[in-house]
């Protein structure tokens, strides 16, 4: 089965400011990441800040330009989209912000940021758009009474919950999540990521979803990418992530979750120094300068380790199959 | 969508400083438009020789040393004070913005052209850039003067407005806008010359001040307004010699560009207050 999306070997660079002297050094942030989403399911994408997981979903859905690679959603070549065509395929494809502080225009009322998907695509006549708005807006659980309310006047996860009605104004098939509940108070992320999931049923909908907590990942996903420096280091089914990691880095952020039960023995991992500068890619794996593994050698310097199968999972180790800890 | 015009200012006549700065303002006009109408010639010279005489009932505001109504006159000046005021930023101020907003928005080499023009246009001071195009034009009309008043007053704003739009553009409203399939122009409409708008009438609230000023200062060098039609920049110049033996010829052209500019204040703050629904 053809997955709803599929990204094959995205790379995006960013060109520095140049200096008087010298050139201009380049931002490596994604270095040709592949991945697919079937339709209904999540495909979770952690890593750290600066690991390119938000420049990916921002390419995927070309509100950047990739430099290589392809992204073709549902048989349409995404990267290669005339106008028309992507005008089109925006309504398909849609995105939920992180900060639900700046993602609503202070000076429009909620009903017209709601709408704004409708109004742009003359979706419905005027008569039948403030039943619309309505209706979205009791699907993510607002009072549709405060459609003509300002933005200022909502808490975090009220907003986020207008950024999701927002998105789905347009019947989408696919949302990338940009760390939708990473703003909020753990106990708004539960109803943001519940109100997600009855969502994703209800609407079969298929779910980018961007994060870097693990608890949160485990709830929503059905797949996870774990990122590395613009990298996919690991991908596989949740379970078998989270439970058997075969990267070293994703054993190291696997430790770094909170255990809520204090009698727990647990050893934290704690990983030394930085990732590599993006500017300057090291030729052998970006992991090697912090990896812990009992294995690493002079390969792990000399030689960039792919992705490959393993099990049911991909991983990009050359020593995958020793465990690391 | 907040705010049509109209919107906005029922909310600026809510607040009491607003609607203190409209009336006033009002009132100016009222007098600019209506007041030479009622009033006495300003260029006749009923008493020529008599020097000036201070404020009386025939004439409230004291004549000058020529004998004309200081009152006719300051009337005929708001006509023309305000209209260069008002027209000239009304020409700036749409200027700066479109140039700001295409520079924000489309950046690459046509932002830097523009803002390179602007950096050299910075550079040289501005009443230089008058004075040359006034030496090359003498006795230049009116319009022409609005005009080029106008078109050397918008280099700020289009820097403040290119600014504001390069920290819009950033937002996740506009991101969010694009991912909708939103055109350029929709972004510009809806998101970017709203939310700038703020930023504009701060703009405008001081270059008002200063273009009545610049008028006044080129009045005085002779290459502005030409005598005998009276500005109040010219009034009060043209009266400098006088001040200590008759003040009301400096005092009243005087407090009449102070009130304006007050005036503007008041309603500037309110505009933007109004115009922002967090304070609504």
């Amino acid at each position: 089965m053809t997955p709803l999306l599929q990204v094959t070997g995205l790379v995006k660079h960013f060109a520095g400011t140049r200096k008087l002297f010298g050139r201009a050094a380049t931002v490596h942030a994604l270095n040709g990441i592949s991945f697919g989403v079937e339709a209904g399911e999540t495909l979770a994408l952690v890593g750290e800040s600066g690991s390119g997981k938000t420049t990916a979903g921002r390419t995927v859905l070309r509100l950047l330009d990739a430099d290589q690679g392809a992204v073709v959603f549902d048989g349409i070549d995404v990267l290669a989209a005339d106008r028309s065509t992507l005008k089109a395929l925006r309504r398909r494809m849609q995105i939920v912000f992180q900060d639900p502080y700046g993602s609503l225009d202070p000076r429009m009322t909620i009903g017209d940021s709601i709408a704004e998907g409708i109004d742009i695509h003359r979706l419905l006549p005027r008569s039948e758009r403030p039943g619309r708005v309505a209706q979205l807006m009791t699907e993510v659980g607002l009072d549709p009474s405060f459609a003509s309310r300002y933005p200022h006047e909502f808490s975090g996860g009220q907003r986020q919950r207008i950024g999701i009605a927002r998105a789905l104004a347009v019947n989408p098939a696919f949302v990338v999540l940009d760390e939708p509940v990473s703003a909020l108070d753990v106990s708004v992320q539960a109803q943001v990521l519940n109100l997600l999931q009855d969502l994703q049923r209800d609407r079969n909908l298929s779910f980018l979803f961007i994060a870097h907590d693990l608890s949160v990942v485990r709830q929503m996903a059905r797949r996870i990418a774990v990122m590395y420096y613009g990298r996919i280091v690991e991908l596989g089914p949740r379970d078998e992530v989270l439970e058997h990691p075969r990267h070293p880095y994703t054993t190291a952020l696997i430790s770094a979750v909170p255990e809520p039960d204090p009698a727990t023995q647990r050893t934290r991992i704690v990983l030394p120094g930085d990732p590599p500068s993006p500017t300057v890619p090291p030729p052998g794996c970006p992991f090697a300068s912090r990896c812990f593994h009992p294995a690493k050698d002079a390969r792990c310097e000399s030689e960039r380790p792919e992705l490959r199968a393993l099990g049911s999972t991909e991983v990009a180790c050359h020593h995958a199959e020793t465990p690391a800890a | 969508m907040t705010g049509s015009l109209l919107t906005t200012l029922r909310n600026a006549w809510r607040n009491p400083s607003g609607r203190w700065g409209l009336l006033i303002l009002g009132a100016l006009i009222l007098f600019a438009v209506a007041g030479p109408w009622f009033l006495a010639d300003p260029a006749a010279m009923p008493a020529l020789g008599e020097g000036a005489t201070a404020p009386t009932l025939a004439h409230p505001f004291g004549t000058d040393p020529t004998s004309r109504d200081i009152l006719a006159r300051t009337a005929t000046g708001a006509r023309i004070s305000l209209s260069i005021a008002g027209l000239a930023v009304l020409l700036s101020l749409t200027v700066g913005t479109a140039i700001g907003l295409v520079a924000g928005f489309i950046g690459g080499w046509p932002d830097s052209l523009l803002m390179r023009i602007v950096d050299g246009a910075l550079a040289i001071p501005r009443l230089f850039i008058l004075l040359l195009l006034l030496v090359v034009w003498e006795r230049m009309p009116l319009g022409a003067l609005i005009l080029v008043i106008g078109l050397t007053g918008w280099f700020g704003t289009s820097r403040l407005v290119r600014a504001e739009v390069l920290r819009l553009k950033a937002e996740g409203y506009v991101q969010a806008a694009r991912a909708l399939g939103a055109a350029r122009r929709w972004t510009i409409f809806r998101h970017l010359l709203p939310n700038a708008l703020g930023v504009v009438l701060v703009s405008a609230t001081l270059a008002i001040g200063d273009v009545i000023l610049l008028e006044a200062g080129l009045s005085y060098l002779g290459v502005g307004v030409q005598p005998p039609t009276p500005s109040w920049g010219l009034m009060v110049f043209d009266a400098r010699n006088d001040f200590s033996i008759a003040p009301w010829t400096v005092v009243f052209p005087g407090l009449a560009i102070l009130v304006t500019v007050l005036a503007v204040n008041l309603v500037s703050d309110a505009l933007r207050a109004a115009f922002d629904p967090r304070s609504a």
